[in-house]
Order: structure tokens, then sequence, then C-alpha cells
């Protein structure tokens, strides 16, 4: 059965936190990238930590960065269920995204408050300036965001390398 | 108000000229809203009675190849543009994609301020980088006036149009969502990419695929107390029929 794409789950009138994930870069398909889609009633925005920084990436031929973008950290950069390059240093072919787990509810809930601390994140996220293979990576980004709201029940998988990197 | 979207095929189908030289003299239309435009597109705009809104697009130093023409019953109040031509990455050597943008103008009618936006979406086979687009293009809209927008969208792949009529929700509406095919890929163009390729072959044995590729999208305050009709004309001016949207007054039942 084919997966569900993020943009036919959206509900303009809720919100909606997802967690997306695809394969890392070959060789290592046997790792996990991840990224969150947030639906703020209606406004869609992705963030994620790719190896690129901002301004680097900000070339013709490679997708933008957008003013929401800081080091390290991506907003919009990419459509939201686009995963990243299935080779490296080829921008194309790329992995298309599966939802992993989300979360919705309206003003008030744990959604509603996840969406705000992922929204604000480029000016709160720690390391965003900063990237390891290891970690800091993707992974730690998705974990410090879900980690703050256990009671939301989303985990990342196993093979999310990096999610539980310390400084 | 009636206003009219083509894709104006780059001056290719032999149609076109005659089609839009009647047009303009008959002045049927408040706005055109056009893609693909060339020199000898907007040197038949220039010599009608119509304004014609045409920017420099500033990413890949060449011209835009999007173009709103408008009546002088309507006043020029200020442009923007945003373009798409470095959204869509390719291999082996990265090139830019000149026609892909929005060119939005803010014109004045009839005492009110409205947003009319011609906008042309990339047309390659990654759904992913038109959503891409679309993103910006909700981000890049004002939210306080009447919007209208209209452009060649490439929908050609199952559920795109849902998908991006749900990424616009709920600001915008999209007025053209039971209207049938307006691309025809027998009239398609030889391109140096793939969908082109695969068009052209199949247009030499008569095969080809109908697409809803026009549409016209509104938000609330443009829509308010109107009623919008929209249809295909049947012209056959480029590999995309032109779409007309005319507005009226609501009556009440």
């Amino acid at each position: 059965m084919p997966r569900a794409s993020v943009e036919s789950l959206i509900k303009p009138d809720r919100y909606q936190v997802f967690l997306m994930a695809c394969p890392a870069t070959f060789p290592f398909t046997f790792a996990t990238h991840p990224w969150l889609v947030i639906n703020r009633k209606g406004i869609v925005s992705r963030h994620g930590v790719g190896y690129r920084q901002a301004p680097l990436a900000q070339r013709p031929g490679l997708h933008s960065c957008t003013a929401g973008c800081a080091g390290h950290l991506h907003k919009d950069s990419r459509a939201p269920s686009e995963g990243i390059e299935v080779f490296p240093f080829f921008v194309w072919p790329t992995w298309n995204g599966h939802v992993v787990a989300s979360i919705e509810g309206g003003e008030g809930s744990v959604a509603a408050r996840m969406v705000e601390v992922i929204a604000g994140s480029a000016q709160t996220y720690p390391y965003r300036h900063r990237y390891r293979f290891l970690g800091p990576n993707s992974n730690t980004y998705a974990a410090w965001a879900l980690n703050q709201f256990p009671e939301s029940g989303i985990r990342l998988p196993w093979n999310a390398f990096g999610k539980g990197y310390k400084a | 108000m009636r206003i009219l979207s083509l894709n104006c095929q780059k001056d290719y189908n032999l149609g076109l000229p005659p089609f839009l030289t009647k047009t303009l003299a008959a002045d049927t239309y408040d706005i055109l809203l056009l893609q693909e435009v060339t020199r000898p597109v907007l040197e038949l705009l220039a010599n009608s009675k119509y304004s014609v809104l045409n920017v420099f697009d500033e990413q890949v130093r060449q011209q835009s190849e999007l173009a709103i023409a408008y009546r002088p019953a309507l006043t020029f109040r200020s442009h923007q543009f945003l373009s798409f031509a470095t959204l869509r990455p390719e291999m082996p050597i990265p090139f830019n994609h000149a026609p892909f943008g929005a060119l939005l103008g803010i014109l004045d009618y009839a005492g009110d301020t409205y947003a009319f936006c011609s906008m042309h979406l990339d047309s390659g086979i990654r759904s992913s980088v038109r959503v891409l687009e679309l993103m910006r293009l909700k981000q890049f809209l004002p939210k306080d006036v009447p919007v209208l927008f209209a452009g060649d969208f490439n929908f050609g792949l199952p559920g795109e149009l849902s998908r991006a009529a749900r990424l616009l929700a709920p600001d915008f509406h999209c007025a053209t969502r039971r209207l049938g095919g307006t691309l025809d890929s027998r009239y398609s163009e030889y391109a140096n990419h793939l969908p082109n390729k695969i068009a052209r072959i199949g247009a030499v044995f008569g095969l080809g695929v109908k697409l809803r590729a026009d549409h016209f999208f509104t938000n609330a305050l443009f829509s308010r107390g109107k009623s919008l009709s929209c249809r295909i004309l049947p012209d056959r001016v480029s590999d995309h029929s032109p779409i007309e949207l005319v507005t009226s007054a609501q009556t009440a039942k």
C-alpha cells in the first residue's frame, strides 16, 4: 500500500507536527535522516538539519535557503516530503520522505506547543552552527525538539544515530 | 471583471498572434495573466491599449517570461517578483530555469485595490519542486487585499491539485477545481528534458494526454460577494488552452 504524502494529511484548521524520515545518503542507508514538518492552521513549514550551512546551500542549482535558515538548521529549503540526496555530491535523485509519526490538536494542545517550539528553533536550537557525522546532526535536532514533549509519545527509531548526543 | 490566463508557449504556435490581436482589439478582458511571453508577444501587447507589466529577473539576469496586461480602467500601484529559477536542482551541471516564477501586480480597480499574480511552476517530473514553489508563493502573496493568482501550475501527477489545494488552504481556494484538461501534450514543443521528449514521441503517433495544468486561485477577500465562473476557451493557441474567469455580483437567493 502506498504511503500517504504529508501534503494530503494537512488540515488547515489544526495544529499538526509530522516526524518525517528517509534513509541517509549512500552508503549509510541503514541510518535514518529525520526532519519535522509543522502545520500552524494552514501555514506549513519544514524544519531540519543538513550538512550544508545556509550560506553555502544558497548556490544556484541547489535548494536555495530562506530567511528562516540558521547555520545547519534549514527552514523550507526543500518540499515537506522530499528527502535528502541518494548519492553524496549529487543533488538529484533524492529519497522520498515518509511520515514516521504525527500529532495534532487545537489551541493549547501539545501539538500547538510543539509547533511554537519548532517554529522558533532557528533561534533556540543550541547546535545550529555545528554539524558532525555522529552528532550533533539531523537526529540530534529531531530528538532535541521531541524530548521537550515526552507526552507526545513520538520517539525516533533505533537507527537515528546521534539522537542521544550530549555535548 | 473578466480575466484571462494563458501560457503563450514562447510564441511557438502559429495561432497565438491572431488570437492575441483579436482579443486585444475586442477589449474583452480587464486583465491578461500571461506566461512564457517572448518579445513578439510583448510587442503585440505594447501596440494595444493595454498596459503591460513585465520585469527583469535579477536571479538569472534576464527578462522574466511572465507578464500582466491590464486595461486603462485599472491603475498600477506596485509590483513584486518572486523567481523560482534556481529551485530545481539539475545534474550533472546545475542550471537555471528562467520561465518559472510569480509576478505580482497591485492594481486599483473601481475604487478597490486588488493583487493579481501571473505564475508558472516547475515543469519537471518531480512534484516536490512544485510543492516547494507553492509554499514560497503562499508566503509571498499579500493577505490583506483581494488576491487572484493564475497561471501554469504544471500539475500532471495524480493527486497534485488536491495536495496543492491543501497546502494553499485556508487562505486560497481553487476556482477551477472541476475544470477539465488544459494542456494537450500533442502540441508541446521540443525541449531537452524528459517530459517534452516523451510528449513529442507520442505526438508523432497522434497520442497525447490532457492535463489540468492551468488554474485560478483566489482568496476569500476576492471572492466575497462575487460569483466566479471559469471556462476553457476552445482556441488552440499553444499547448495550453486559454482559461477565463468572469466575476459577477452574487444575487441573493
